[in-house]
C-alpha cells in the first residue's frame, strides 16, 4: 500500500465514520438542539441507545457466563503448574519465542484467578478481569483486578502464580493528612490519591502518591508504614525549565506536561512525560532524592549478566551508553532500551516500557549495509553468544548514503542547502512491490520527500513542496504592524508593559508580542510576513500575591460573582459550584441561570479573583 | 513528475464565505462548511479524546460555536486552523469534565461506532490509528491526512519543529501499514 493509498483510506474512513454527512440540511438538527439543552448543564455520562443498553448487557452477560464457568472448573487448582484443563482467558503464553531465562509477559488469567480463589476470600465470580505485569526490586507479580457489577477488588499474586493476596484496607487519608499537618484544611489536597501496590518478599505494601498538593508535594507510605516526603514535584519542572530554557513556557503551552508516579527496577520514581517537544521527551526520576534513575536501569543486573556470560569485556571499564523510552515494537509493545556502544555492535536491552522487566537483547552494527530484503533484523539471544553480521547477499543493492546522494543530486542540492534531511528504510510491502528508502530533505524553501529503490538506486517517487511563498523581503511586516494585528485581534487599543521581540527557530521567524491588559498578560507570536497573521496567542490572569490564609469559601467566591454583575443570590437558579484544586491558579467553577441565561465565573480559591466569565448580553446588567 | 498532495478541503476564501454566510444568519453557510470540514473535525476530535460519542459531541458543539461565533470571525486566511482550536478547546473541556467526575480516560476510551456508510475496512483503520498510534502521532496524521493541512502549517498548530513533523509523520504511516 502506498502512502497515498494509506491516507487516502484514512481519509475516506473517517469521512465514512462522521455522523450527519448524510443530512442534505445538517444546520437543522444542529441548530434545533442547540435550543434544547442552551443554557442547559450537559451531563458528561453517556447516554446510551436501546440497542448499545442490549449489546452491552449480553457481553456483560456472556462475559459472567464464561468467568462462573471459569471460576468453576479451575477449582480446586494444582500448585506445582498451571491448570491445564482449565480455560484460557487470555492470550496465549509466549515464553517458549524468549531466550532461556527470560520470563513471559504474559499468563493465563485462569490461573491467576486460580490462585486468588485459593488463597483469598473472593464471595463473588467477577464479572471482568484485568492483569498487569509489575515488578518490584527483580520480581515480577501481577496485579489483578476483578470487577463485580462496577465494584473493583485488586489482588497481588506472585508470578508463578503460587500466592495471592487480597489488599488491605488501610486509613490511609487520614493518615496522610495527620502527617502532613493538612487536617485543617483538607480541600488543599487532590480529590483523589494515586496510590501503587507492591507485592515485596515481606508480604503487600502500600506506596502512594498525592500528585498535586497546592505546594507540588508528593508523599508515598513505605513499607515501614512510614510517610515519606518525596522529592518536591515542583522542583522537577525547574529542571524541566532548565533544560528547555527560554522556550520551557512555549513548550509547555504548545504540548502536555503528564507526570506520573510509577514503580521501576530502581525503585519509586517520577515519570514526566513531555509530549509536543523532540523525540527525547521522557525523564525517570527517584521519587525521593530527585535523581534521574538512568543509571540504575543501565546497572541492571540482567545487563551486567549478559556481557559477563558474553565474555565481552569493556575497554577500562567504561563504555558509552544511552537509553531510549517508549520504543514501539510492533510484536512486544512499548520497550525502554538501555543501549550499549561497543566496538563494533550496539547491544539493546530491552526492557518491557511499562514495568522495565528485563525482556530480550537485541543488537545492530556499525557498519552501514545494505539493507536486509529477506527477513527481518537479525536478532540474539542471551545465550547464542555474541552477535554475526548479517552477509551481503545483494550486490545491486545501494547504500542509505547513496540513496541520499541520489536526492540530493536529483533535487540540485549541496549540503550548504539544507537544513535537515532523513533516510529511513521501508521494508514493508513496499509501493512499487520493492524495499525503498524513504527520503524527506528540508531546505530554507522546499521540503522534498522522495522514495528510492535499494535495488538499482531508482527514483520512484517525488514531490516538492514550498514552505513559504510569502518570504519575499518586500512582504515583511513591522514590528508595529504586528502588534495592530494582535491589537485588532482582541479588538482593543491599548496595553501596558508591551514587548516586541523577534523569536523562533531555524525554520521559522516570528514576532513575540506579550503585553499586559484588564488584568490579562497576552502573549502573541505573529508572523514575519503579510499574509500569516497570528500563529498563536494565549492569555494567563495576572499573578498577584496571594495570602496563605487567603482562601475563599464558596459562599464568598459567588458573592464574588454576584457583586460583579450586581444582583442578589434570591434571583438566581441552578446554581453549581465546583472547586478545581489541580489548576495551575485553584478556581472555582461557578455557573448558574439569572433571567433564563447561563452565567459561567472562574473564581480564584486564593483572592477570589475572577480568572474568566461567560456571561450573555443582558438589559440592566453591567 | 508531479505527485502533489491534493487538499480535501475547499479554499480558504470558499470557507471564509460560508462563515461570511452564517454571520448574516443565514444556516445554509453552516450546511456546506459541515459537509465538508465535519470529517476534519470529527477526527481531530476522536484522535484527542479516542471515544467517538464524545467526538460527535465536540463535532456538534464546534459547529454551533462556529455558527454562534461567525460574526466575530476575522479572517487569517485560515478557516480551518480557526475551527479545528475551537474543536481543540472542547475536547480538552470535556477531558477535564472526564476528570471533574473521575472518571479515567481508560474507562472513557472504549470506541465503538455505528456509521451506516462505514466499512469493516474503515473501522479497521479508525481502530488501528486509535489503538497504535501516540496521540501527537495521530493528531499529525489526521490534520495532514484527513484535513489537508501543510506540514509547516501543523507544524506552527502543534508548535512543534517542522523535522519533527515530518518524522512523526512517517513514523506513524510506517506504524499504521505495519499493523493493517
Amino acid at each position: 500500500m502506498t502512502k497515498r493509498q494509506l491516507e487516502k483510506r484514512l481519509r475516506k474512513a473517517f469521512e465514512n465514520a462522521t455522523p450527519g454527512r448524510a443530512i442534505s440540511t445538517p444546520s437543522q438538527p444542529l441548530l434545533s438542539d442547540r435550543q434544547d439543552w442552551e443554557g442547559a448543564v450537559k451531563p458528561v455520562k453517556k447516554v446510551r441507545t436501546p440497542i448499545q443498553f442490549r449489546a452491552i448487557g449480553a457481553l456483560a452477560a456472556t462475559v459472567a457466563l464464561v468467568m462462573l464457568v471459569a471460576g468453576v472448573l479451575i477449582l480446586p487448582r494444582d500448585n506445582t503448574g498451571p491448570a491445564a484443563s482449565g480455560p484460557q482467558t487470555s492470550t496465549p503464553q509466549n515464553q517458549t519465542s524468549l531466550p532461556d531465562g527470560f520470563a513471559s509477559s504474559t499468563i493465563p488469567s485462569a490461573n491467576l484467578l486460580s490462585a486468588i480463589y485459593e488463597h483469598c476470600d473472593v464471595p463473588f465470580v467477577p464479572t471482568q478481569v484485568e492483569q498487569e505485569l509489575k515488578l518490584w526490586g527483580d520480581k515480577a507479580y501481577y496485579e489483578v483486578e476483578l470487577e463485580y457489577y462496577g465494584q473493583k477488588y485488586i489482588y497481588l499474586v506472585t508470578e508463578d502464580c503460587t500466592m495471592a493476596y487480597a489488599l488491605p484496607t488501610h486509613p490511609l487519608m487520614e493518615e496522610i493528612l495527620a502527617a502532613v499537618n493538612y487536617p485543617e484544611d483538607p480541600s488543599r489536597l487532590p480529590h483523589t490519591l494515586e496510590d501503587e501496590w507492591v507485592l515485596t518478599d515481606e508480604g503487600v505494601f502500600l506506596a502512594v502518591a498525592i500528585a498535586n498538593d497546592v505546594d507540588g508535594n508528593c508523599y508515598m507510605l513505605t513499607p515501614e508504614l512510614e510517610i515519606v516526603e518525596t522529592y518536591p514535584l515542583a522542583s522537577l519542572r525547574l529542571i524541566l525549565a532548565d533544560i528547555f530554557g527560554p522556550y520551557y513556557e512555549q513548550i509547555i503551552l504548545n504540548g502536555t506536561l503528564e507526570v506520573d508516579f510509577n514503580l521501576t527496577a530502581g525503585g519509586f520514581c517520577f515519570e514526566l512525560e513531555l509530549t509536543g517537544g523532540d523525540d527525547s521527551d521522557v525523564w525517570l526520576y527517584d521519587a525521593v532524592t530527585g535523581e534521574q534513575i538512568t543509571a540504575t536501569l543501565n546497572y541492571h543486573p540482567k545487563i551486567q549478566e549478559y556481557l559477563r556470560e558474553n565474555d565481552i569485556t569493556l575497554p577500562n571499564g567504561h563504555y558509552d551508553f544511552d537509553i531510549w523510552l517508549n520504543v514501539y515494537f510492533p510484536e512486544q509493545g512499548t520497550m525502554t532500551v538501555v543501549v550499549y556502544k561497543h566496538e563494533d555492535a550496539d547491544y539493546l536491552f530491552c526492557f518491557d516500557g511499562n514495568t522495565l522487566k528485563f525482556h530480550r537483547v537485541l543488537f545492530k552494527t556499525y557498519t552501514d549495509l545494505p539493507i536486509d530484503t529477506t527477513g527481518p533484523a537479525p536478532t540474539v539471544g542471551n545465550t547464542e553468544g555474541p552477535p554475526v553480521t548479517t552477509e551481503d547477499t545483494q550486490p545491486a543493492e545501494i547504500y542509505k548514503n547513496e540513496a541520499r546522494d541520489i536526492a540530493f543530486e536529483h533535487a540540485g542540492l549541496t549540503y550548504l542547502d539544507i537544513v535537515d534531511y532523513s533516510v529511513t528504510v521501508d521494508k514493508a510491502d513496499g509501493p512499487y512491490g520493492v524495499t525503498h528508502y524513504d527520503i524527506w530533505i528540508l531546505t530554507y524553501d522546499d521540503l522534498y520527500e522522495y522514495e528510492i529503490a535499494a535495488e538499482g538506486g531508482r527514483i520512484l517517487k517525488y514531490e516538492k513542496e514550498s514552505l513559504e511563498t510569502a518570504t519575499l523581503p518586500g512582504n515583511r511586516i513591522s514590528s508595529q504592524q504586528a502588534l495592530q494585528i494582535a491589537l485588532d485581534y482582541l479588538r482593543i487599543t491599548a496595553v501596558d508593559n508591551l514587548e516586541i521581540t523577534v523569536d523562533g527557530d531555524e525554520y521559522k521567524i516570528h514576532y513575540a508580542i506579550s503585553f499586559e491588559h484588564a488584568g490579562y498578560k497576552y502573549k502573541f507570536e505573529v508572523g514575519l510576513y503579510k499574509g500569516e497573521g497570528i500563529l498563536s496567542w494565549n492569555e494567563a490572569p495576572l499573578e498577584l500575591p496571594t495570602p496563605p490564609d487567603g482562601k475563599f469559601t464558596e459562599e464568598q467566591a459567588l458573592q464574588v460573582a454576584l457583586d460583579h454583575l450586581g444582583i442578589k443570590a434570591e434571583t438566581i437558579e441552578d446554581l453549581e459550584i465546583t472547586i478545581n484544586p489541580d489548576a495551575e491558579v485553584p478556581y472555582y467553577d461557578i455557573s448558574f441561570i439569572f433571567m433564563d441565561h447561563e452565567f459561567e465565573f472562574e473564581i480564584s480559591l486564593y483572592g477570589g479573583r475572577i480568572l474568566r466569565v461567560k456571561a450573555p448580553e443582558v438589559d440592566g446588567l453591567s | 513528475m508531479s505527485l502533489l498532495h491534493k487538499n480535501p478541503l475547499p479554499s480558504a476564501r470558499t470557507l471564509d464565505g460560508w462563515i461570511a454566510q452564517m454571520a448574516a444568519g443565514n444556516s445554509a453557510g453552516l450546511d456546506e462548511l459541515y459537509r465538508v470540514a465535519a470529517p476534519s473535525v470529527f477526527a481531530y476530535a476522536l484522535s484527542i479524546l479516542k471515544n467517538s460519542h464524545d467526538a460527535e459531541d465536540v463535532l456538534q458543539d464546534t459547529f454551533v460555536s462556529v455558527f454562534d461565533n461567525a460574526a466575530s470571525y476575522r479572517s487569517q486566511g485560515k478557516p480551518m486552523a480557526w475551527i479545528l482550536t475551537i474543536a481543540r478547546n472542547f475536547c480538552y473541556k470535556r477531558l477535564e469534565q472526564l476528570r471533574r467526575v473521575g472518571t479515567t480516560l481508560e474507562d472513557w476510551q472504549s470506541f465503538s461506532l455505528s456509521q451506516n456508510k462505514m466499512t469493516s475496512d474503515d473501522e479497521l483503520i479508525i481502530r488501528t490509528c486509535l489503538n497504535f498510534l501516540a496521540e501527537d502521532q495521530r493528531q499529525i496524521v489526521i490534520l495532514h491526512a484527513v484535513s489537508g493541512f501543510k506540514h509547516r502549517e501543523i507544524a506552527q498548530m502543534l508548535g512543534l519543529p517542522l523535522s519533527t513533523v515530518l518524522s512523526k509523520y512517517h513514523r506513524a504511516l510506517k506504524i499504521l501499514k505495519a499493523n493493517l
